[in-house]
């Protein structure tokens, strides 16, 4: 009975701790071609654990996520999109690199600092068009990279309930603009 | 119970939420074996797990508790459901913990048995020698580029031809040579991989630049390529620095092998790093596994210890019921097991002992109404009747038997016979005479009649006595009866037909000796001498005056036994009836006094008839008196209740004590002279006008009192 009460007890009282070990060192949204462009700056560090993780073939995920919303003062906030991208890291042990896939492109690297600094520096990504917005209206768009922790394999899921070394993640930033 | 969680409701709640972890679970022991599944969200279906397996345990606590509740109420059954539900645990539990205890050993065990170090070296080793032999195709590329290089150095021909050349002289798969800046120069070789060759990477460019060569292993998706780029530098100083672009694909098969020893290496690691975790993962799905089956398992113990000691509850209430009386409830009949048996048979002896009570109340009923019926026959009943138990002891006594005796009988009941004398004194001669009747029977039935004094006045009784034999109570009964009536109409009755022969058989021949003496008178009148004359004379004399007395004699009783006449009443004015009457005595008036209310005393009443009563009283009254010096006659009318009362009172002997009781016989007289029935006369017909007599000795001599009932107008 104390088992099960320890068990419920840590699996329902404990929320995974959210460190924002992502910390963001800028970001704007720009107008430009009538396109709006997201230009950011995260400062990633890997802890050893992810790091470990990373050199034991255990491939990482990251998000990029970009929430457009319209505020509305009479009810919740309108959710107009999502924008959201993902980085793919994993390690080579042949060749002893990393790799970052994105979509279709994939590039190697031979240190972490680098594949950190890619993945860090978001320069000029189209989150939305314009024409998709009406003018003149304020909007709001929240900016988030995060580690994606359901897309480890199961063990470490489960590690991520208890263990705060797991998440690494942003507060989200949230930045105004008029279109 | 509050009405929102009924036990029922419980069940349900329970049966879903059993049923919905068993799903979950079944859904996380799959997904925990393979990694296909919920390889999203995996996290959140571990979550919903705890959540659901920590709800069947709020269930099984809140049953738990309102278990404990009932116990401590003392609810009938729940201790047997205390001790079904300790059972079931019990059987459930020990297993339960007994597998969850072993499997968690085993997995500990064997995940740690996975790992060793010679396979990990093995590995390690494999990709060592997989990174051998890539090098050392690498170091065959770089030679030919190196050979390609030296041989675009010395040549002066057309880069396309000679490149061509060069690279078919080395025999490599792509050769591209490249301004340093990045601008393709010329592509040769025997097959390309793409139609415009990847460029080589800025920092290969500035290595070049720098004199420097870069060998490396690119990975793409359809294979290994080896990359080798090298600076070529013309003998001609004037030529600008080009760079050369090597690629060659690695062997097939060989790429393949070092992927497979790649994949497993990193399977291995992944594997080897995360078994705490997999230790975790795999405990985890075992506890909530069985924390499902405890908590279904404790659920379902309570439950059915109470669903077994339901059936309980309700007979204890039920017996409650019967305790109280109640004999209309019935259990239903839920099961077809001994339970439902033993609530059949509860059900059946609740409606025998409702039919026993109905019976009984019924005969209970018939014996109070024979009762009722006997009482209120005995009550009715003008005869005294008494009840003796065995010890001659009263049990009963009926109203008729206190009134004909007069006393107070109700107070002897339970005192025995023999006590009744000192009880009640009155009483000693009646009791010494039934006493007398069962001693002289031996038991038997009697009878016998008797003359009692009651209440100063002499009665006729007759009793009957006997034992009550077979009786269920042995017992005796007296009953007895104031004939006195009886006795007295039976003795007028009797009078009246003497005395109505005797008037007729001596008044026929009367008439004619009256005439024989008178005219033996008138015939021998004057033939005779004046001395027999004389004599003749004195004997017809005394003739006619004795039959004329004996007329007298026999029209009195010709009015004593005369039957009544009814219908031939009026209304009498009794104040006036006597003043007429006492007129005729005038001479005795300064003797007499009388007192008269004011007013007339009117009574239904034959005025003739009544003259009669009052002379009779009257000649009684003077025939008592007939010596005395001072006569007296007292006479007194008045009123009392609806009756008239009528006083004579005399100043002479009185009656005798022994005539008192007889002095309306006909023929009982005191007087010297006389018939004897003038008070019979008086009281016939009294009688008759529904009056009564009463006959005593007042201060000085007798007083006769007459009651008449007024008229009603």
């Amino acid at each position: 009975m104390l088992l099960a009460a320890g068990v419920a007890a840590v699996l329902l009282l404990c929320p995974p701790a959210r460190a924002d070990t992502i910390a963001v060192d800028s970001a704007e949204v720009r107008i430009e071609d009538d396109e709006v462009l997201l230009n950011a700056q995260f400062a990633i560090s890997l802890n050893a654990t992810l790091e470990e993780a990373l050199q034991r073939g255990i491939p990482l995920y990251f998000v990029l996520e970009a929430d457009v919303t319209r505020p509305r003062w009479y009810w919740l906030d309108e959710k107009v999109l999502r924008f959201s991208t993902q980085y793919r890291v994993s390690w080579l042990p042949l060749t002893r690199q990393y790799r970052v896939a994105s979509g279709l492109l994939s590039q190697t690297f031979d240190t972490l600092q680098e594949v950190e600094r890619l993945i860090g520096r978001v320069n000029s990504r189209v989150i939305v068009r314009a024409g998709e917005l009406e003018r003149g209206t304020r909007y709001d768009v929240s900016v988030r990279l995060r580690l994606d922790v359901n897309q480890l394999p199961k063990p470490f899921q489960v590690n991520a309930l208890a263990s705060r070394d797991w998440h690494l993640a942003s507060e989200p930033h949230r930045i105004s603009f008029v279109p | 119970m509050s009405p929102l969680l009924t036990s029922g409701r419980v069940r349900w709640v329970l049966l879903a939420a059993a049923s919905l972890s068993a799903i979950a679970l079944f859904l996380l022991a799959t997904a925990s074996a393979n990694t296909a599944l919920f390889a999203r969200g995996y996290d959140t279906l571990l979550l919903l797990n705890g959540v659901l397996v920590g709800v069947l345990i709020l269930i099984v606590v809140w049953q738990l508790l309102q278990l404990r509740r009932k116990l401590k109420r003392g609810v009938f059954g729940s201790r047997l459901a205390a001790r079904l539900v300790l059972l079931f645990a019990l059987v459930a539990v020990l297993p339960g913990a007994l597998v969850y205890a072993v499997s968690v050993q085993f997995i500990g065990r064997s995940i740690e048995s996975w790992f060793d170090v010679r396979v990990d070296r093995a590995l390690e080793g494999g990709l060592n020698v997989g990174r051998a032999a890539l090098d050392s195709l690498l170091k065959d590329t770089a030679d030919k580029a190196g050979r390609i290089a030296n041989a675009l150095a010395e040549t002066t021909d057309p880069y396309g031809a000679a490149l061509a050349r060069a690279a078919e002289q080395a025999g490599a798969f792509e050769a591209a040579l490249y301004a340093p800046t990045g601008g393709v120069l010329a592509i040769a070789g025997t097959g390309q991989s793409t139609a415009t060759p990847e460029p080589p990477p800025a920092q290969a460019l500035r290595r070049a630049r720098l004199q420097q060569e870069t060998t490396e292993i690119v990975q793409r998706d359809e294979g290994l390529w080896l990359r080798v780029v090298v600076p070529v530098n013309s003998d001609d100083r004037l030529q600008p620095l080009k760079v050369l672009q090597v690629i060659e694909p690695v062997p097939r098969g060989l790429a393949q092998e070092v992927e497979k020893v790649q994949s497993g290496w990193r399977d291995y690691q992944e594997i080897s790093f995360s078994r705490d975790a997999l230790k975790r993962l795999y405990a985890l799905t075992l506890t909530l596994t069985l924390l499902l089956a405890l908590g279904s398992a404790l659920g379902l113990a309570v439950v059915l210890s109470e669903r077994f000691s339901a059936p309980l509850g309700l007979l204890a209430e039920g017996t409650r019921a019967v305790a109280e009386g109640d004999f209309t409830r019935r259990q239903p009949v839920v099961s077809t097991d001994e339970l439902g048996i033993l609530t059949e048979s509860f059900n059946a002896m609740t409606a025998q002992l409702a039919d026993a009570r109905a019976h009984n109340e019924e005969s209970r009923q018939a014996i109070e109404t024979t009762r009722a019926y006997l009482e209120s026959i005995l009550g009715s009943l003008s005869a005294g009747v008494l009840a003796f138990d065995d010890q001659y002891r009263l049990r009963t006594a009926n109203p008729s038997a206190a009134v004909i005796l007069q006393q107070p009988l109700a107070d002897l009941t339970g005192a025995p016979l023999a006590d009744w004398g000192r009880r009640l004194p009155a009483l000693a001669p009646f009791a010494e005479l039934v006493a007398d009747g069962f001693r002289t029977s031996r038991d038997g039935p009697w009878q016998k009649e008797v003359s009692l004094s009651v209440g100063n006045l002499a009665r006729t009784v007759l009793m009957r006595g006997t034992r009550i034999p077979g009786a269920p109570v042995p017992g005796y009964v007296v009953v007895f009866d104031d004939v006195s009536e009886l006795v007295q109409a039976q003795r007028d009755a009797a009078w009246a037909e003497v005395a109505r022969r005797l008037a007729h058989e001596i008044k026929n021949p009367l008439t004619p000796i009256q005439l024989s003496a008178e005219r033996l008178a008138v015939k021998l009148e004057g033939r005779l001498d004046p001395a027999d004359a004389e004599t003749v004379k004195r004997g017809t004399s005394t003739i006619v005056n004795q039959v004329q007395a004996m007329k007298q004699m026999v029209d009195d009783f010709a009015i004593y036994a005369r039957t009544p006449r009814p219908g031939q009443l009026q209304a009498v004015d009794l104040s006036a009836l006597l003043l007429d009457v006492l007129a005729l005595y005038d001479n005795l008036r300064p003797h007499t006094s009388l007192a008269l209310p004011d007013g007339a005393v009117v009574i239904q009443g034959e005025p003739t008839r009544l003259r009669q009563v009052f002379h009779n009283l009257m000649q009684n009254a003077i025939d008592a008196q007939a010596g005395a010096e001072s006569p007296r006659f007292a006479i007194s009318l008045g009123r009392d209740g609806g009756e008239a009362r009528l006083v004579f009172e005399d100043a002479g002997e009185g009656f005798p004590a022994d005539i008192v009781a007889r002095a309306f016989e006909p023929y009982v007289t005191t007087k010297a002279k006389g018939t004897g029935l003038g008070l019979a006369i008086v009281k016939k017909i009294v009688d008759e006008h529904g009056g009564r007599v009463t006959l005593d000795n007042g201060a000085r001599g007798a007083r006769v009192t007459l009651t008449f009932p007024l008229a009603t107008r």
